[in-house]
């Protein structure tokens, strides 16, 4: 009974020891997203405000708004990504809708006192947009995916029975691995060792074949609600309360197989697929203050608080393998230990925090609107990606799930690091049309020198605003680099694909003023 | 994706017949100046809507009896619970008799979290010296990791030897070693292998 009660314990503190750290830069490392205009001048948005972005970046922008506006952007997206693997090339293109920002903002004068108004809106925003596609393949004659089976297991000190259960401590990848004989244990120099079967071909020399195909979907959305007060036009103040909403979707294959004709070396072929996903909610805050020291010249400063979500993963798997036996090929999915059903873990995850500091000069603030000619924008902006925390999302944690959650936040704290990341803009205005140019440099967040990384943003775009609407048209194209390593070991040196993406993104703003 | 186009057609179609009081205006520009919106009130009434207060207290007194006894100061006899003689409301009974519903038996999720080998995060320290003085002092410690990014790479596969496990805390030797018997609970039963072949 109460070896029962102890296994009972193990399975609950497990509950919510959490994930890994790459989900940290999934949800803190991204570009800016929003309304056609803020798109066009590079996101620089942070002191110049009068645009319901602002509210997603640096509320008391809003404080220049004293009446109202409904606005809808939608965007289209075309990735194409190139990816770099162990010296092989390969390309892949995938494209996908975005619902961008919908939102509405009336500004209003103070009842008690005529040097105030005040502004209030509801948005929401599409902050990351996670749909895409990678794709690479190479021969590897160092290292096979199968090993982190292999280490995971012997690191767990459980049995085969212990793992082979409907209810298993490893039911994603080192059970369906037993299962299939993928993996299994053999007596080497009288020592009982867990090996991979692709290891023998490794072993001897020779290489296997590595595919992998990733597609994600989904997003990080968020409904704001702000509060902004404009002061005499000097000083305006905001705040936004935020709830951000996680989908995210994600659906890795893995393929390794043996290149070679040879039937006798007791590997085929495996196919890993790995479907998960993240879905949450949480709460943010931003606080936002503009100076304007000179009616044209504002200042800003604005602090993001982290999202703190509460998650949840929805995951199953599946694994085919081929051993060249009598029996050539074994396949399970996940569901079979865990219970027959989809398996869901929950905890907590807190986000980088940000801060922004901008200028912007206004060329002719002037209520006529055929004198006003236009602005320059600059944002600084400060992420500390290696604040980021995941936290249990239990009430009484135990010591294991503490000491795993102490590394886990190490491990964050040591890889990653803060960023500056920089975004210009400007806009030239003539009459109802409107021209702007942006830019935006998002730094690399990994603390590893071999991981070269960075996102740069170039925007273009036109406007119209006349008879009571504004409509906006922007074209952004980011150039991306970035890493993914396929899977991590522990006791050999791992590797990594390098990917390049190119992403055009056009955005459309539709808009009515009150 | 069909859904994506419906709402943003729907949407298109709200924006487009939304109307705005700047259509014979210059269209005000926030960024730039934004003009205090003037809320024009409509006074006009008409003689339907125009109503007194005792006309409002007879129609309320006619649509709503319970209003009506809440609203005579001199009724004490009224208790807003009592309907016909002797009958009282009560908010706990109903004429329906209570049901057990059977609720069936679930079995439990698996709560296992996706996972990494946290140890394959750990960064060597690589001392990089003064290039003037080319080996010392130590001008500075930087954290680095080994990579085999290609097959031609000097960095050949090695065996993994079990005897070379100098770690404590950690089995990175890959090493069958079970720490107890067989864990079994009663929410798992155990799910057998096929046959190898």
């Amino acid at each position: 009974m109460k070896k029962y009660f102890l296994f009972l314990l193990i399975l609950i503190s497990a509950t919510s020891i959490a994930q890994i750290p790459e989900d940290v830069l999934r949800y803190s490392w991204h570009t800016h997203n929003g309304s056609a205009r803020y798109m066009a001048i590079g996101g620089a948005m942070g002191s110049l405000g009068g645009e319901l972005s602002a509210s997603f970046i640096n509320p008391a922008g809003l404080g220049l708004f004293k009446s109202g506006a409904l606005s809808f952007s939608p965007a289209f997206l075309h990735n194409q990504n190139e990816s770099n693997y162990r010296d092989a090339a390969g390309k892949q293109i995938h494209n996908a809708f975005s619902f961008g920002q919908l939102g509405y903002v009336a500004g209003f004068s103070d009842p008690t006192d005529a040097s105030k108004t005040h502004a209030i809106s509801i948005g929401f925003n599409q902050t990351i947009n996670f749909n895409n596609h990678i794709q690479y393949a190479a021969l590897n004659n160092y290292s096979s995916f199968s090993e982190q089976f292999a280490e995971e297991f012997a690191k767990a000190n459980l049995s085969i029975n212990d793992v082979l259960s409907s209810n298993s401590p490893l039911p994603y990848t080192a059970a369906p691995a037993l299962y299939t004989y993928l993996m299994d244990t053999v007596t080497i120099n009288g020592i009982v060792q867990i090996k991979t079967a692709p290891e023998y071909l490794l072993d001897s020399g020779k290489s296997v074949f590595q595919s992998v195909d990733k597609t994600t979907r989904g997003g990080l959305y968020e409904l704001a609600i702000s509060f902004a007060s404009n002061i005499k036009e000097k000083w305006l103040y905001g705040i936004t309360l935020g709830i951000p909403i996680m989908s995210y979707h994600s659906q890795t294959t893995f393929t390794e197989s043996d290149p070679t004709t040879d039937t006798s070396n007791k590997f085929g072929s495996f196919t890993y697929t790995d479907n998960y996903k993240t879905s949450g909610v949480g709460i943010n805050a931003k606080f936002g203050v503009i100076y304007r020291p000179k009616p044209y010249i504002r200042l800003g400063l604005a602090i993001h608080t982290p999202h703190f979500l509460s998650l949840s993963d929805t995951r199953t798997t599946r694994l085919t393998t081929n051993l060249e036996g009598p029996i050539a090929q074994y396949d399970c999915a996940s569901t079979i230990f865990t219970n027959n059903q989809a398996g869901v873990s929950k905890y907590g995850f807190n986000s980088a925090w940000k801060a922004i500091i901008s200028g912007s000069y206004v060329f002719r603030e002037e209520e006529n609107i055929k004198r006003q000619r236009g602005f320059l924008s600059a944002d600084v902006e400060y992420v500390r990606h290696r604040a980021s925390r995941f936290t249990s999302n239990n009430e009484l944690p135990t010591k294991e799930e503490t000491a795993y959650y102490k590394q886990l936040n190490t491990v964050v704290k040591n890889e990653y690091k803060s960023c500056v990341n920089v975004r210009i803009g400007g806009e030239l205005k003539y009459n109802v049309m409107m021209g702007r140019l942006g830019f935006a440099y998002y730094s690399n967040p990994y603390k590893d020198l071999a991981f070269r990384a960075g996102k740069t943003m170039l925007s273009g775009g036109l406007g119209y605003r006349d008879k009571g609407i504004f409509i906006d048209l922007t074209y952004v194209y980011t150039m991306s680099k970035d890493v993914d390593l396929p899977y991590r070991l522990a006791d050999r040196d791992n590797t990594f694909a390098n990917i390049n993406q190119q992403q055009g993104n056009v955005v459309a703003t539709f808009g009515v003023k009150f | 994706m069909h859904t994506k186009y419906f709402i943003f057609s729907f949407l298109l179609i709200v924006f487009t017949s939304c109307s705005n009081s700047y259509k014979t205006t210059q269209t005000p520009d926030d960024v730039y100046y934004s003009p205090i919106s003037v809320l024009k009130v409509q006074e006009e009434v008409t003689s339907e809507q125009y109503t007194n207060a005792d006309e409002r207290q007879i129609r309320m007194s006619k649509y709503d009896r319970r209003w009506n006894h809440f609203n005579d100061d001199y009724n004490y006899q009224y208790n807003p619970y009592q309907y016909g003689y002797g009958y009282y409301y009560n908010p706990f009974y109903s004429p329906y008799p209570a049901y057990h519903f059977h609720i069936n038996q679930q079995p439990a999720i698996n709560s296992t979290p996706r996972t990494v080998n946290l140890n394959s995060y750990i960064f060597h320290q690589q001392y990089v010296v003064d290039p003037k003085t080319s080996n010392s002092p130590i001008r500075f410690t930087q954290p680095v990791r080994h990579y085999n990014n290609s097959n031609q790479s000097g960095n050949t596969r090695t065996y993994i030897n079990p005897s070379q496990n100098t770690s404590a805390g950690d089995n990175n030797t890959r090493t069958y070693s079970p720490s107890s018997g067989n864990h079994s609970s009663s929410s798992s039963t155990e799910v057998v292998r096929p046959k190898r072949g």
